[in-house]
C-alpha cells in the first residue's frame, strides 16, 4: 500500500472540506492504517479503535433495522466541539473524519464518498495472512 | 458486506420472549483477555439472537494482536457482545461481553457501570492476559468469580490457577467450556451465588 499516496489523499480532502480537522484510515478491526498529518499517533489509535466500534454497532443496526440490503452507508456522531463521520472505504477498511462543529454534514458526507471511490484498491486491508477464510 | 457478525445457527431459533413478570433486570460483564472465548460465552448462553460486533482481524494487526495460542482465531469483537438469559419468573440477566485487546479497554468503563458482577475468563495458555480484568474489578470493588476456559490443556488442577493469578481465597475459580451453554450457565449462576454470598456476608 502505498501510504503516501493515502496520506496526500486525505490531506487534500481536509483542504477542500470547509470545517474538517482530521481524517483517518483504518482497518475494520479497530488499527489505523494512515492519518492526516495533524493527528497525533496516540489519538489516531484511539480515533481507530473507537471507529471500528461503532461501525460494527451500526452493521447490527442495519442488521436489525434496515431493509436487508447490509452494510453502513455512513455513521455519524454530534458531540460538543465536533462530529464524527464514519463510511466504509473498501473490502476491510474505513475513513472516519473528525470536523469542527461548523462543518456541512452533507458537503463532508459527499466528498468523504468521492475519496473513497478515488483510493479505490488502494484500500484493501486482507485477513489476517495464515487465517483460515470462511 | 460483513459476513462474520452474526452466527446462521442463532438467527433460526425461536426468540424467547421476555416473561411479562420480570422485574429484576441484572447486568452481567464477561471480561478477560483477547482471545479467551468471551464471545462464545455469550452467544452459547444467551436466549436471544446475540448481538455481536465481531470483525475479521486484518493484516494490520499482525504484531498488535497476539494470537499465540489461538492461531485459529480469525476474528475479534470490536465493541461489544450482547445476550439475554432468563433465570426465574422475575429476573433476567443481561450480559455484556467485553472486547479484550488494550485499545478498546476504554469501553470497559461504560460497561461496567451497573453491572452486579463480572465473569473473568481465564486462559492457562496465557494467563497473564487477564491480569489486567481482575485488578481493574479489584480496584473498582465488583463482584466477580474466574472461569477457566478448558481448551483441552487440564494439566493445570485449579489450585495451581488460583495460586497463579493470587486469587483470594472468597473468589471462586471454575472450570468451563465456553461452548457448552450448560457450562457457560453453571458460570453465571456461580456469580448470582457469590454475589448473594456478599451480600449476606455485608448484612450480618
Amino acid at each position: 500500500m502505498d501510504l503516501k499516496t493515502l496520506t496526500w489523499l486525505l490531506e487534500g480532502l481536509l483542504e477542500r472540506t470547509p470545517g474538517t480537522r482530521h481524517a483517518l484510515v483504518l482497518s475494520r478491526d479497530g488499527l489505523k492504517l494512515c492519518h492526516s498529518p495533524g493527528l497525533g499517533t496516540d489519538s489516531a489509535d484511539h480515533l481507530a479503535a473507537i471507529a471500528a466500534g461503532v461501525q460494527s454497532l451500526a452493521h447490527s443496526a442495519s442488521v436489525e433495522f434496515g431493509d436487508g440490503r447490509g452494510g453502513v452507508r455512513q455513521a455519524m456522531a454530534e458531540f460538543y466541539g465536533g462530529l464524527l463521520f464514519i463510511v466504509e472505504a473498501g473490502h476491510g477498511t474505513h475513513l472516519a473524519v473528525i470536523t469542527d462543529s461548523e462543518a456541512e454534514p452533507g458537503l463532508v458526507g459527499h466528498n468523504m464518498n468521492e475519496l473513497v471511490e478515488q483510493m479505490g484498491e488502494y484500500l484493501t486491508t486482507p485477513p489476517r495472512a495464515g487465517a483460515e477464510t470462511a | 458486506m460483513h459476513s462474520t457478525t452474526s452466527e446462521p445457527a442463532h438467527v433460526n431459533e425461536p426468540v424467547a420472549p421476555l416473561a411479562a413478570g420480570t422485574e429484576q433486570a441484572l447486568k452481567i460483564a464477561v471480561v478477560g483477555g483477547f482471545g479467551v472465548g468471551k464471545t462464545t460465552m455469550v452467544r452459547s448462553v444467551s436466549e436471544i439472537r446475540p448481538l455481536t460486533t465481531e470483525e475479521t482481524m486484518s493484516q494490520a494487526g499482525a504484531g498488535v494482536d497476539d494470537n499465540n495460542g489461538v492461531e485459529g482465531k480469525r476474528t475479534t469483537t470490536v465493541a461489544f457482545d450482547f445476550g439475554r438469559i432468563t433465570l426465574d419468573e422475575t429476573s433476567v440477566l443481561y450480559l455484556f461481553g467485553a472486547p479484550g485487546q488494550e485499545r478498546f479497554w476504554f469501553l470497559w468503563d461504560r460497561l461496567f457501570t451497573g453491572a452486579l458482577g463480572a465473569v473473568v475468563l481465564v486462559d492457562t495458555r496465557r494467563l497473564q492476559d487477564c491480569f489486567y480484568a481482575i485488578d481493574r474489578l479489584e480496584a473498582q470493588g465488583t463482584p466477580f468469580v474466574v472461569a477457566h476456559n478448558d481448551f483441552g490443556e487440564t494439566e493445570h488442577s485449579l489450585e495451581d490457577v488460583r495460586a497463579a493469578l493470587d486469587l483470594d481465597p472468597d473468589i471462586p475459580l471454575i472450570r468451563c467450556d465456553a461452548r457448552e451453554r450448560a457450562s457457560a450457565k453453571k458460570v453465571l449462576i456461580e456469580l448470582v451465588h457469590h454475589v448473594r454470598f456478599l451480600i449476606t456476608k455485608g448484612a450480618r
